[in-house]
C-alpha cells in the first residue's frame, strides 16, 4: 500500500463524483454503482482497510469514509430519478427495509439479456415467438423432411390430439421463430434477425443433457452475407460477450436447413489458448452449428435464393452460462434452489 | 465409426500422415475425427497347438489343456469351453500384462489353482486387449500360423480412429473405402481398389431360388448369390485383425467375410443357411401384424405391418436391414449359402430399428439412404472372398434393381465459390481440381460447367452443393473474416423485452430473485394449487408421467421451489433472498391466436415469504417503473396452500398475464444502445460454488462497538477469522442510541463445512475466536 488511505478518500470522492456526472443512462449508472457503492466496490473495500490504522486515523478516516458513502448513495438516487422513464424504477418511498432487499436474476436470463443487447447494437432486430409450434415450421418448411430422425418421438416433444396432418411439437429450436417473423411481416432482404427462447428436446436428462433449455440463432439475410461475414460477425459477438479477442475457426457439419454448414469452434477464452480443462487442452471450444441459409428454406421464405444469399447460426446459451461459470451440472438451471440462484447479479 | 488405420494405408499405399494429423485432416475438412486407441498383440503371446485337454482333479468347470510351441509342451488350467484338441490357439508365459474383466492391466504369475500348477495361460481376445467386451472363451487362431512364433508377428499394431460421420455422407462415407477415397481427395493421392471380378449375369430362378419384391420402394435392389461347398473355419488373422480394428468379433470366415465387406464398402450383407430354409421362394414384404420372428440374438419379436420382413415361403427369415433370424443363420456346419446384398428404404429400417431398439452396425448403415449401386461392389468382393477363403462355389446371381440409378450432371458456376465464401481465393483452377479428386466428372468447355455427380454421392443434388464441396476440400478455415462493416444502426429492443426487463430489475430491486420451471406441470403441486382438474394441452411422450401436462399457471412450479427451499427459507433470519418470482409462459387449450387450438401467454408470477415486501408494495411499485396508472395484485397463495407446503411462515403471492399487462404500456420505442456502450459493460464471470453437500449451522453474533468502526470492518473481521467456515455473514439490526457513545451491531452468521457436518463443540471454538478477535482488533464487546 503506497497511497495513505486519506489521500485515497479524496482521490476516490473526486473521481467518482466525476464518473457520476458522466453517466448518461440507467446501465451505467448501474456499473456506477457496482463500482463505486457495490460491496466490492472502492468504497467499502477503502472502510475495510481502516483496520490497518490507529485509532485515531481510524476516527478520522472511518468518518469521512462514512460521509463520502452517504453523500454518494445520495447522488446516486437523484441521478437515478433524473433517468425519468427510460431509468428502471426508484426506490418506492413507502417502503423501507432495515437493509436493501436485492435478489438475483437467474443466470441464463442474465445472458439472455446480454445476448439480446450485443446483438441489437449489432443492428439485429431480436424477435419472439410460440413455444408449442407446428411441426410444418419447425420441420418442413427448414428442409427437415418427414423421415429425418430428429423428427422421432425420442427427439421431440409432440402435443396430443393432433393428427399428422397439423402435427404441434415443443419447438427443438428457435429457427421457426425466424421463418414466421419474416413470413408473417413480409420481410425483404436485407434484414438480420435473431430469435431467443426456450427449446424442448425429449431425452433423459442427466448432467449434460436438459429436457429444456434456452438457444439463441440468428439469420442474416443481405448483400455480402458470406462465409467471410458470418465469421466476422460471429467474432463481434463473441467478443463483447466474453470481452476477450477472439478468433473463430469453421469446421465442415451438417444441419439440414444449411449449404455449406459448420461447426464453430472458439480461440479458448479461459486459457487464451494454453491449454485448459475447459478446451481439453485443444485452445478450441466448440460453440455453435451454423452455415449459409439452405436455398430451399430461402424459397420457404418467398426470398428467391438465386438474388440473395444469407447465413444463419445457432447457440445453446445453457452451454455458454455454465461455460462461463463453470457450473458442471445443467440441471441446477431448474432446480429453483436459492442457494444456486443467489450466486448471480 | 471405428477405422483402422491400417486399413487405410491398404487402400492409400502413399498415406504419409500419421493417424493423428490423419484425424485432425478430415476433422478440418469432413467430419469429426479423433484417434481413440490402439490394436497391440503384447509382445509375449506365443503361438501354440492344443495337444491334450483332460478335466481338472479337484474343479468341475476347470480344464487341464496341454499345449505345444513346438519344442516343449506346458500343461496350464483353463475354464473356456470352445476349446479342442488340435487347435491353435495364443499363449501367454508368466510375465506377460494382459487385462482384466474391468479392462485393466495385470501380470501373469505361475499360479497353482485347486492343487495344480498353471506356468501362464491360454487367452481370449479380452484378456489380450482386442475386444475389451469379448468374454466368451479362447481366441482360436488359424492352424495355418507356426508354432512357436510370436503372435504379434502376425498381426501388425494398428491404430484405431473414430470418424463421426455426418448424415448427409452416410451413403459414400460410412466404410473405409469411403473414408479412403475422401482423404484421396483432400490429398490428391491415388487410391487402390480392392478386387471385384464381375459377376455372372443374373438369373430368374437359380438352382430353384426366386425372388419377389412386394415394393420396390420399401426394397430397391435386392441381390442374391447361391454359393455352394463352404468350409467353416477361423478367418486368416489379417481378416481377424481388421474386424477387430473395426470392433466387431471373429467368428469364423463365413460370417467374417459379410462383416468385413460391409466394413470396407458400406453394405451390410447377411448370408443365410440353405439347409435350415423352409425352401427356395424368397419374398420381402411389410409384415403383419402379430407375426412374430426368433432373432440370432435369440430374442423374439413381434412385428407390425410398419416393419419389413425377409421371408421364405412366405415365412419371416429376417427383419430387413435389421438383423437375421435364428432358424435360418449360417453356423460353423454351414455348407450352402444364399447370400443377401441389398438396398432398403432408409425411413422404414430406421423406424423399425428404433422401435425394437436394435442398433447394429447393419441397421446404422442401413438407416440412411445408400446408392443401390453399391450393392454391386459388396456382392462382387463377398463372393470373391468367399470362393477364396471359404472355398464356396457360386451357383448364379439373382437380382431385383428395377430402376438402376446413373450419375446425374449439375450446373456449376466457379464464381460462386467466391461468392458464398465472401473470398475471392477460391480459383476455378482449384474448383476443377477439387470436384475431380471428388471423383466427380467436371465438363468445363462452357459456363455454367456441367459437373456429373456419381451415383453414391447422395447429398450432391444442386450447385450450392458443389459450392460446399469446394470450399471444404479446399480449406474451410482459410477464409478469413471479413472487415467490420462502415457502421452499424443499432436496434432497439422490442417492446415487450425491453419492458420485461423492466419488470425483472424492479422485483430484483424489491428482492425477488428470480427461479425458471419447466413448461410441464408438477402434477403434486398442480394439486396443491387445485389445477389438477383444469383442461391442459398434454405432451404424447412426456419423459416422467407426472411431466406430462403443460403449465396453465406458474404458480405449481413457485410451489414446488418453495418446498426445495422450505429449511433454507424458515432458518433465515431477515428473510433475505426469500422471495421469488417468474417470467414464462402458459399454454391453455384454446381458439388460438397463431398455433391452432393453442393459446399461449407470457406470465408473472411471484411467492414472497415472510412479510416483507408486501404485495401492495409490489404492485404500487411495479405499477410506477410501468407507467401505469394502479396495478392489483391480489393474493392466490392461500392459507391452505401454505399449510401443505408445511410453512411456518406467513407466504403470499400473485399471478399476472404478462402480455395483457405491457400491452396497457404506451408504445414508445425503447433507446437502442450503442455497440461501444454495450461492450464496454463487462459481462461477470464469477465461478460458481458446487451447493454444499453438509448442513449448515447458524449462530447470531450482538456486539456494541465504537461508531466509527465500519460494518464492512467487521464483516471482513469475522469472514477473514472464520476462513473457510463461515459460508455467509448477514448483518441483521444496527441501532446507534443518541445519547451513547457506542453503537450496537447484530450479525447472523452461517458456519458451513466442505468436509462434514460441523459439530456444536466445532462451532463454538470458531465463533468464541471471532469474538476475541473482534474485541482484541476492534474494541468490540458482546452485548449481555
Amino acid at each position: 500500500m503506497t497511497e495513505p488511505l486519506g489521500a485515497r478518500l479524496d482521490t476516490l470522492k473526486t473521481e467518482s463524483v466525476t464518473a457520476l456526472k458522466q453517466v448518461k443512462e440507467a446501465a451505467q449508472l448501474e456499473q456506477w454503482r457496482i463500482t463505486y457503492l457495490g460491496r466490492g466496490g472502492a468504497i467499502p473495500r477503502l472502510l475495510r482497510a481502516i483496520k490497518d490504522l490507529s485509532l485515531t486515523e481510524k476516527r478520522l478516516i472511518g468518518r469521512k469514509g462514512n460521509e463520502l458513502r452517504q453523500k454518494l448513495e445520495i447522488l446516486y438516487e437523484r441521478k437515478k430519478q433524473a433517468f425519468g422513464p427510460v431509468s428502471f424504477s426508484a426506490k418506492p418511498a413507502s417502503f423501507t427495509p432495515a437493509q436493501p432487499l436485492v435478489g438475483h436474476l437467474h443466470p441464463l436470463t442474465l445472458a439472455i439479456r446480454r445476448v439480446q443487447q450485443i446483438f441489437s447494437a449489432m443492428g439485429f432486430l431480436i424477435v419472439e415467438g410460440p413455444e408449442i409450434e407446428e411441426a410444418r415450421y419447425n420441420f418442413d418448411q427448414l428442409n427437415i423432411p418427414f423421415e429425418h430422425p430428429a423428427r422421432a418421438e425420442t427427439d421431440t416433444f409432440y402435443l396430443e390430439d393432433h393428427g399428422d396432418a397439423q402435427a404441434l411439437v415443443l419447438r427443438t429450436h428457435t429457427s421457426p421463430v425466424q421463418l414466421r417473423t419474416v413470413l408473417e411481416n413480409n420481410l425483404t432482404p436485407p434484414f438480420k434477425i435473431l430469435s431467443p427462447g426456450r427449446v424442448f428436446r425429449a431425452e433423459r436428462t442427466d448432467a449434460t443433457h436438459e429436457t429444456t433449455f434456452y438457444q439463441f440463432e440468428g439469420l442474416v439475410v443481405e448483400d455480402g452475407a458470406s462465409v467471410s461475414d458470418f465469421k466476422r460477425t460471429i467474432e463481434t459477438f463473441y467478443e463483447a460477450f466474453f470481452g476477450k479477442r477472439v478468433s473463430a475457426r469453421l469446421r465442415p457439419s451438417y444441419f439440414p436447413f444449411v449449404e455449406p454448414g459448420f461447426e464453430v469452434d472458439l480461440s479458448c477464452v479461459f486459457c487464451r489458448q494454453a491449454g485448459c480443462h475447459v478446451c481439453k487442452n485443444t485452445g478450441w471450444i466448440e460453440v455453435m452449428g451454423a452455415g449459409l441459409v439452405h436455398p430451399n428454406v430461402l424459397k420457404n421464405m418467398n426470398i428467391d435464393p438465386r438474388a440473395h444469399q444469407g447465413f444463419a447460426f445457432g447457440q445453446s446459451i445453457d452451454r455458454i452460462v455454465m461455460l462461463n461459470h463453470g457450473i458442471d451440472d445443467i440441471r441446477l438451471f431448474w432446480s429453483g434452489d436459492i442457494r444456486f440462484l443467489k450466486q448471480f447479479s | 465409426m471405428r477405422i483402422s488405420y491400417n486399413w487405410l494405408k491398404d487402400f492409400l499405399p502413399k498415406l504419409t500422415l500419421s493417424p493423428k494429423e490423419t484425424a485432425e485432416l478430415l476433422t478440418m475438412h469432413s467430419f469429426e475425427t479423433v484417434v481413440t486407441g490402439e490394436l497391440v498383440v503384447p509382445p509375449d503371446i506365443t503361438v501354440v497347438k492344443i495337444v491334450n485337454i483332460k478335466p481338472h482333479p479337484n474343479a468341475d468347470r476347470l480344464h487341464l489343456v496341454t499345449v505345444t510351441d513346438g519344442q516343449r509342451e506346458i500343461t496350464v488350467v483353463c475354464g473356456a469351453t470352445n476349446i479342442a484338441v488340435g487347435q491353435t490357439v495364443p499363449y501367454s508365459p508368466p510375465g506377460t500384462t494382459l487385462q482384466d474383466e474391468n479392462n485393466d492391466n495385470f501380470t501373469v504369475k505361475e499360479t497353482t489353482i485347486r492343487g495344480q500348477t498353471s506356468p501362464g495361460m491360454i487367452n481370449s481376445l479380452r484378456e489380450l486387449g482386442l475386444h475389451p467386451k469379448e468374454h466368451g472363451g479362447i481366441w482360436i487362431l488359424p492352424t495355418s500360423l507356426p508354432l512357436g512364433t510370436k503372435l504379434a508377428d502376425h498381426v501388425p499394431p494398428d491404430t484405431i480412429l473414430d470418424a463421426d460421420v455426418t448424415p448427409n455422407r452416410a451413403p459414400d462415407c460410412l466404410s473405409h473405402r469411403g473414408v479412403a477415397r475422401e482423404l484421396a481427395a483432400l490429398l490428391a493421392l491415388a487410391i487402390k481398389e480392392p478386387k471385384l471380378p464381375a459377376l455372372p449375369p443374373p438369373g430368374s430362378a437359380v438352382n430353384e431360388f426366386t425372388v419377389t419384391v412386394e415394393d420396390a420402394a420399401k426394397t430397391p435392389r435386392y441381390l442374391g448369390a447361391v454359393l455352394t461347398g463352404v468350409s467353416v473355419d477361423p478367418s486368416p488373422l489379417w481378416l481377424q485383425a481388421r474386424l477387430l480394428a473395426a470392433g466387431s468379433k471373429p467368428l469364423g470366415n463365413l460370417v467374417d467375410i459379410t462383416n468385413y465387406v460391409m466394413f470396407e464398402l458400406g453394405n451390410p450383407t447377411h448370408a443365410f443357411d440353405m439347409a435350415k430354409l423352409p425352401g427356395r421362394a424368397f419374398g420381402i414384404r411389410q409384415a403383419k401384424t402379430g407375426e412374430k420372428i426368433i432373432l440370432i440374438d435369440t430374442t423374439e419379436q413381434k412385428l407390425t405391418e410398419r416393419d419389413l420382413v425377409i421371408t421364405c415361403h412366405d415365412m419371416p427369415i429376417a427383419i430387413a436391414g435389421v438383423m437375421g433370424g435364428q432358424d435360418s443363420g449360417v453356423s460353423e456346419k454351414t455348407k450352402d449359402i444364399f447370400l443377401e446384398v441389398a438396398s432398403f428404404n432408409a425411413f422404414s429400417v430406421q423406424e423399425t430399428a428404433r422401435r425394437l431398439a436394435l442398433t447394429t452396425e447393419a441397421s446404422t448403415r442401413f438407416s440412411k439412404k445408400l446408392d443401390t449401386n453399391l450393392v454391386t461392389d459388396a456382392a462382387r468382393r463377398a463372393v470373391d472372398l468367399l470362393q477364396e477363403l471359404t472355398g464356396a462355389t457360386l451357383v448364379g446371381i439373382l437380382d431385383s434393381h428395377p430402376k438402376p440409378r446413373s450419375p446425374h450432371p449439375v450446373k456449376f458456376r466457379p464464381s460462386q465459390v467466391s461468392r458464398v465464401a465472401g473470398s475471392d481465393i477460391f480459383t476455378a483452377e482449384q474448383s476443377r481440381q477439387a470436384l475431380r479428386n471428388l471423383r466427380f466428372t467436371v465438363d468445363d468447355t462452357k459456363e455454367p460447367w456441367s459437373v456429373t455427380v456419381p451415383t453414391d454421392r447422395l447429398d450432391i443434388a444442386g450447385e450450392h452443393d458443389l459450392v460446399e464441396e469446394v470450399i471444404r476440400v479446399t480449406g474451410l478455415e482459410n477464409i478469413a473474416s471479413a472487415p467490420p462493416p462502415p457502421g452499424t444502426e443499432p436496434q432497439p429492443l422490442p417492446h415487450r423485452i425491453y419492458w420485461c426487463e423492466v419488470v425483472r430489475e424492479t422485483l430484483v430491486e424489491l428482492g425477488l430473485t428470480e427461479t425458471l420451471n419447466y413448461s410441464f406441470e408438477p402434477q403434486q403441486y398442480a394439486a396443491i394449487a387445485s389445477l389438477n382438474n383444469t383442461d391442459h394441452l398434454c405432451l404424447v411422450n412426456p419423459v416422467a408421467p407426472d411431466m406430462k401436462n403443460l403449465r396453465v399457471s406458474l404458480l405449481p412450479g413457485l410451489l414446488k421451489n418453495l418446498a426445495t427451499n422450505r429449511a433454507t427459507f424458515h432458518r433465515q433470519v431477515g428473510r433475505k433472498e426469500s422471495s421469488l418470482f417468474e417470467i414464462g409462459h402458459v399454454y391453455k387449450p384454446g381458439a388460438g391466436d397463431k398455433i391452432p387450438g393453442v393459446d399461449e401467454n407470457l406470465h408473472l408470477a411471484a411467492a414472497v415469504v415472510g412479510n416483507l415486501p408486501r404485495l401492495e408494495d409490489i404492485a404500487q411499485t411495479l405499477a410506477r417503473a410501468l407507467h401505469l396508472d394502479s396495478l392489483n395484485l391480489p393474493n392466490i397463495i392461500t392459507d391452505d396452500m401454505v399449510q401443505k407446503l408445511k410453512y411456518r411462515l406467513p407466504v403470499f403471492g400473485f399471478e399476472v398475464n404478462l402480455d395483457e399487462l405491457l400491452f396497457r404500456i404506451e408504445q414508445a420505442v425503447p433507446p437502442a444502445r450503442s455497440f461501444a456502450d454495450i461492450k464496454a459493460a463487462a459481462f461477470k464471470s464469477t465461478p460458481y460454488v458446487p451447493l454444499p453437500k453438509y448442513p449448515p449451522s447458524y449462530r447470531d453474533l450482538s456486539i456494541l462497538i465504537d461508531p466509527v468502526i465500519t460494518i464492512e470492518q467487521v464483516q471482513e473481521a469475522i469472514e477473514r477469522v472464520g476462513g473457510q467456515l463461515v459460508a455467509d455473514v448477514d448483518l441483521f439490526d444496527e441501532y446507534e442510541p443518541p445519547d451513547s457513545a457506542q453503537k450496537s451491531l447484530a450479525f447472523h452468521i452461517t458456519y458451513q463445512s466442505s468436509g462434514g457436518t460441523l459439530t456444536d463443540t466445532e462451532i463454538a471454538q470458531i465463533h468464541n475466536k471471532i469474538v476475541a478477535a473482534l474485541k482484541r482488533e476492534l474494541g468490540a464487546h458482546l452485548r449481555g
